[in-house]
C-alpha cells in the first residue's frame, strides 16, 4: 500500500494527506545522526567544564539560597556530593548521547539531569542551556541513535532513513532560535542606538585587526544590522542550495567572532554544529563517502498506523505552538521588555542587554518603625547579587528570602521589605527598576504583570 | 554542498578568526585598554605591593627592636609602622585579584577579627615560640589584626601596652609580636614576589592580556577584573566597615564590636586608604607616577561621567574625613556624620557598579561564568 492510499483510506483530506505524506516521507538519517554526534560531543565538553571550573561547587554548594522558577519551587538542589553525582550521570549520558549508546536511555537521563540542574536556580539561566534542554527533550523521541552508533553496532541493525518530521523538528527548533533571536533585535536600542553592541565593541578594541574599527559607532551599527539580518535570514539561506556555502561561512565566521568577543560558553559551538541540519540530509555521506539509500525508499515506504500518525502530528503542532508562543508572550506585558524582563527568558533574547545595577533592601518593622539594611552578601553569592539587581522577579524573591529570614529569626514578626534597585540599561542613566515604596514581602510571584516595576521612561535613550 | 567547497569555506572562516587572534599590535584608539593596563600593572599594582612589603619589613624591624628594648619610643615606632603597613595593605584592596586570591593571602595578612582570647592563651602558655611554632598557629592569631592586638589598647592606653610588654614577664609577648610581624612580612614578600618580574610576574599577565597571558584571554577581561575589584573594595567599606558597626544591619543599634581597628583607632584611616587605592586605579596615579587609569577609558566614552566619578571619590573621602575620630566614639556620639559617610561612600559604589561597569561592558562578564 502506498502512502496516498493509506491516507485516503483513513479518510484524511487530500491536503492533509499530502502534509502527512511529507512528514513521514523517509529522508536520509545521516544528517540527524551527525548532529547527534556533534551535539553530544559538545555536551560532554559542557559537562566537563562544570567540573573543570568548579561550577558545581559554586552554583549548588556555596549559595545559601536559590531562585527557583515560578511553578518549579519544588525543584531544589541536592547536597553537594549528590549534585556531583548528578553531573557525573549527566556526563555519562552525554557520552551515550554522542556515541549513540543506549541512546534513548541516555537522552532521557541527560534531559532529566540537565533540566533538573538548571531549574534549581534561575540565576544560572542561559539561552543556550534552554536550547540544550529542548534539544535533549526532542532527542528522547527521535531515532538519532539508530545509525552510526553503538546501539546500531550492538543490535547489528542500522537504520538508513528517518521520517522527514525528525529532521524537520530539529530544523524548526534551530530556526526558532535564529528567527526569534532576529525578531528580538528589531527594537530601538539595537537598531537606532546600536546598543549594547556599541558598548561591548568599544571594550574590545584590542582585538587584532578589527579592534580599531570597534571604537567607531559605525562599526556598532554595521554589526547590529548585520547581526539582525544574519539571524533573520540565515535559515532560508542555509536551506537554499545556491546560497548554502556562503550562509554556512557566515555562520562559522559570525559565531567564531562572538566566541572571541564575548564569554558566551558553548552557544557559538552548538549553533555551528546545528547549522548543517539545513544541508541536504545526506551531506555527511559526502564526507564519509558512504552511499545513501534514502532516494530508493522515498516513494514506497508505508505510513505508520493512523493513530500513531495523528499522535505525531498533534505532538508536533503542540510543540511548535509552544515554541512560537513562548518568545511572543512578552506582548502580554506592558513596558519595555529589556527593562521589565517580563517574558524575557525562554524567548531567545540573546545579547540584547548590558544591564548593571545595585539592589539594596530595607527591612522595616511596622510596629516599632525600626529599619534594617541587610547585607546582600550575607544571603547571596556575588553572582546571585549581580543577577538579582537587574531582574524584578529575582528582586521579589530576594525580598521574600530576607523577610522570611527576619521572621524565622524572630527579629521582626511582620517585616516589610522595600527594594532600592538602581539599574542602568544599555548605557542609559541609572534609575529605579522597582518602586522603592512598595512592600514586597506580602507579594506573590506569578505570570501577571508586576505593577511595582517602575516603567522605563520611553524618552530615556541610551546616552 | 560539495565537500571541498564546504571544507574550504569553513577553513577560511576559522583561519580568519585565528588570524585576528594571532596578529600583532593595533593602531591604538582612545578606548584601547592597552595603555591603561600597561600603566596600572607595574606603576600602581606592583608598586603598591612593593610598598606593602616595604612597610611590612619596617614593621618587622620595629617589632624586633621592641622585643630587644621595650620602651615608649620603640613602641611608638612599632605602632607607627603598623599604621603604615595597614594603610599600605588597605590601598591594595582595590586590586585584590590574582595572587592574593590564588594564594589565599588575605588569611595570612589580614585575618579579621583577631582572636584575643587565643592570643592571650598562647602568651600564657609554655609552647615554644619560634617561626615553626608560629607557623602552626591559626590565622586569627597572626596578621595585621593580631599585631594590632598586642601593640595597641585604645581603652587603657599605651602605658598599659608597654607594661604588658616590659620586663621578663613581657618577653614572651614581645617575642610573639616580633615573630608574627616577621611571619606577616613573609606573606607580603611572597605576594610581592608573585607580582614582581623577578618572581612569578603576575604583572605581565595583565600587561600581556589578550596576547599570551594565561590569566586573561583579552584585555577586556583584565579591565573587567580591575573594575569589579574596585567595586568590591568600595563595597567592603560600605558594608563591612560602615554599615555593620553603625547599626545598619541591626535595626539602628550601633555595634562597636564590629569596628575594624578599634584598638588602634585606625578604622577611619583604613577606609580612607581603601578609597585612596581605588582613586589610584581610577585616576592612574601612585607614588609620583601618573598615567592612564580607568579614568582614561571613561573619558574616551563619557567625559561627564568621569567628572562625576572623580567628584564622588572626592566626596567619599571628604565625608569620611568629616567624621570626628576615633570611630569608636563617633559610633556612640556622631552617628549623623557616620550616616553621611555611609551615604557618601555608597553613592560612589552605586556609580561604579552601574554607570562605570555598564559603559565599560564589565557587567557582561563576572568571574569565569558564561553569559547569555
Amino acid at each position: 500500500m502506498t502512502a496516498t492510499e493509506d491516507a485516503s483510506a483513513d479518510g484524511e483530506a487530500p491536503h492533509a494527506s499530502q502534509l502527512v505524506r511529507a512528514l513521514f516521507a523517509p529522508v536520509d538519517i545521516a544528517s540527524v545522526v551527525a548532529f547527534r554526534a556533534a551535539l553530544g560531543a559538545l555536551l560532554v565538553i559542557a559537562v566537563g567544564r562544570y567540573f573543570a571550573h568548579g561550577w558545581i561547587h559554586e552554583y549548588f554548594e556555596v549559595p545559601k539560597y536559590f531562585f527557583p522558577y515560578y511553578g518549579f519551587e519544588w525543584v531544589r538542589p541536592l547536597p553537594a556530593l549528590w549534585m556531583h553525582v548528578v553531573y557525573a550521570a549527566m556526563g555519562l549520558s552525554a557520552v551515550g548521547f554522542a556515541t549513540g549508546a543506549f541512546f534513548r536511555a541516555s537522552a532521557v537521563l541527560f534531559f532529566a539531569t540537565f533540566s533538573y540542574a538548571h531549574f534549581c536556580d534561575k540565576t544560572n539561566y542561559l539561552n543556550h542551556y534552554y536550547l540544550v534542554i529542548l534539544l535533549a527533550f526532542l532527542a528522547i523521541f527521535l531515532p538519532l541513535g539508530d545509525a552510526f552508533s553503538v546501539d546500531a553496532l550492538r543490535r547489528k541493525r542500522t537504520r538508513t532513513t528517518a521520517p522527514a518530521w525528525v529532521l524537520g523538528v530539529l530544523r524548526f527548533q534551530i530556526g526558532v532560535v535564529y528567527v526569534f533571536g532576529g525578531l528580538a533585535k528589531l527594537e530601538s536600542d539595537w537598531l537606532v542606538h546600536a546598543e549594547p553592541l556599541s558598548i561591548w565593541l568599544r571594550a574590545s578594541t584590542d582585538v587584532p585587526m578589527l579592534g580599531p574599527l570597534f571604537a567607531t559607532k559605525g562599526a556598532a551599527y554595521a554589526m547590529s544590522y548585520a547581526g539582525a539580518g544574519f539571524d533573520l535570514f540565515v535559515v532560508p539561506l542555509l536551506l537554499v542550495r545556491r546560497t548554502r556555502a556562503v550562509a554556512y561561512f557566515a555562520v562559522v565566521a559570525f559565531h567564531l567572532l562572538t566566541a572571541r568577543l564575548f564569554q558566551i560558553g558553548m552557544f557559538p559551538w552548538i549553533m555551528i554544529a546545528s547549522a548543517p541540519l539545513f544541508f541536504s540530509p545526506s551531506w555527511p555521506r559526502g564526507f564519509l563517502r558512504t552511499k545513501s539509500s534514502a532516494g530508493r525508499l522515498t516513494t514506497t515506504t508505508e505510513l505508520p498506523p493512523r493513530g500513531r500518525r495523528r499522535g505525531v502530528v498533534a505532538a508536533l503542532l503542540v510543540y511548535g505552538a509552544c515554541q512560537v508562543a513562548m518568545p511572543l508572550r512578552h506582548w502580554l506585558y506592558p513596558g519595555n521588555l529589556l527593562w521589565t524582563e517580563e517574558g524575557f527568558r525562554f524567548a531567545w533574547n540573546v545579547m540584547l542587554v548590558e544591564k548593571s545595577g545595585v539592589c539594596e533592601l530595607t527591612v522595616r518593622d511596622p510596629d516599632s518603625s525600626r529599619t534594617w539594611s541587610p547585607d546582600g552578601a550575607s544571603y547571596l553569592t556575588r553572582y546571585q547579587q549581580k543577577m538579582v539587581a537587574t531582574q524584578p522577579d529575582m528582586i521579589l524573591q530576594f525580598a521574600q528570602i530576607v523577610a522570611n529570614d527576619f521572621r524565622t529569626r524572630g527579629v521582626v514578626a511582620r517585616p516589610q521589605v522595600f527594594a532600592t534597585a538602581v539599574v542602568t540599561l544599555n548605557g542609559r542613566a541609572p534609575r529605579n527598576l522597582v518602586d522603592p515604596t512598595v512592600d514586597l514581602a506580602p507579594l506573590h510571584d506569578g505570570v501577571a504583570p508586576k505593577s511595582w516595576i517602575v516603567p522605563l521612561d520611553p524618552r530615556a535613550s541610551p546616552l | 554542498m560539495q565537500r571541498r567547497t564546504f571544507l574550504l569555506l569553513a577553513a577560511a572562516a576559522v583561519g580568519a578568526q585565528l588570524t585576528t587572534v594571532a596578529c600583532g599590535e593595533n593602531t591604538p584608539s582612545r578606548e584601547n585598554n592597552g595603555p591603561t593596563l600597561a600603566f596600572l600593572a607595574p606603576s600602581v599594582f606592583l608598586a603598591s605591593y612593593r610598598d606593602l612589603d616595604g612597610a611590612a619589613k619596617t614593621l618587622a624591624t620595629a617589632a624586633s627592636a621592641l622585643r630587644d628594648a621595650p620602651t615608649a619610643a620603640t613602641l611608638a615606632t612599632a605602632q607607627s609602622a603598623w599604621r603604615e603597613a595597614m594603610k599600605a595593605w588597605r590601598r591594595t584592596d582595590a586590586f585584590a585579584f590574582g595572587p592574593v586570591v590564588t594564594r589565599s593571602s588575605q588569611a595570612g595578612i589580614d585575618f579579621w577579627p583577631a582572636n584575643g582570647a587565643t592570643i592571650e592563651s598562647t602568651l600564657s602558655g609554655t609552647s615554644t615560640l619560634d617561626d615553626a611554632g608560629i607557623a602552626q598557629l591559626g590565622g586569627n592569631v597572626k596578621g595585621l589584626a593580631a599585631v594590632e592586638y598586642v601593640l595597641f589598647d585604645s581603652t587603657n592606653g599605651d602605658a598599659s601596652v608597654l607594661t604588658a610588654l616590659s620586663g621578663d614577664a613581657g618577653l614572651r609577648r614581645r617575642t610573639f609580636t616580633a615573630l608574627i610581624a616577621s611571619a606577616l612580612e613573609k606573606r607580603t614578600a611572597e605576594l610581592f614576589n608573585a607580582w614582581d618580574a623577578a618572581g612569578e610576574n603576575f604583572t605581565k599577565e595583565i600587561t600581556s592580556a589578550g596576547s599570551g597571558s594565561a590569566a586573561y584571554g583579552s584585555q577586556k577581561a583584565a579591565v573587567d577584573d580591575i573594575v569589579n575589584y574596585m567595586i568590591f573594595a568600595i563595597e567592603s567599606v560600605v558594608r563591612a566597615r560602615l554599615a555593620k558597626p553603625i547599626g545598619k544591619e541591626s535595626g539602628g543599634v550601633a555595634q562597636p564590636a564590629l569596628e575594624e581597628s578599634p584598638r588602634s583607632d585606625a578604622s577611619l584611616d583604613d577606609m580612607l586608604a581603601t578609597i585612596a587605592g581605588v582613586e589610584s586605579v581610577y585616576v592612574g596615579s601612585y607614588g609620583g607616577a601618573t598615567g592612564p587609569g580607568v579614568s582614561a577609558l571613561i573619558t574616551a566614552r563619557n567625559v561627564d561621567l568621569d567628572t562625576r566619578v572623580r567628584a564622588a571619590i572626592a566626596n567619599a573621602k571628604a565625608v569620611l574625613a568629616a567624621v570626628t575620630p576615633p570611630m569608636r566614639t563617633a559610633l556612640l556620639g556622631d552617628k549623623t556624620a557616620l550616616e553621611a559617610a555611609y551615604e557618601g561612600v555608597n553613592a560612589l559604589k552605586r556609580l561604579l557598579a552601574t554607570e562605570v561597569a555598564s559603559i565599560l561592558g564589565s557587567a557582561l562578564q563576572f568571574g569565569d561564568n558564561d553569559g547569555d
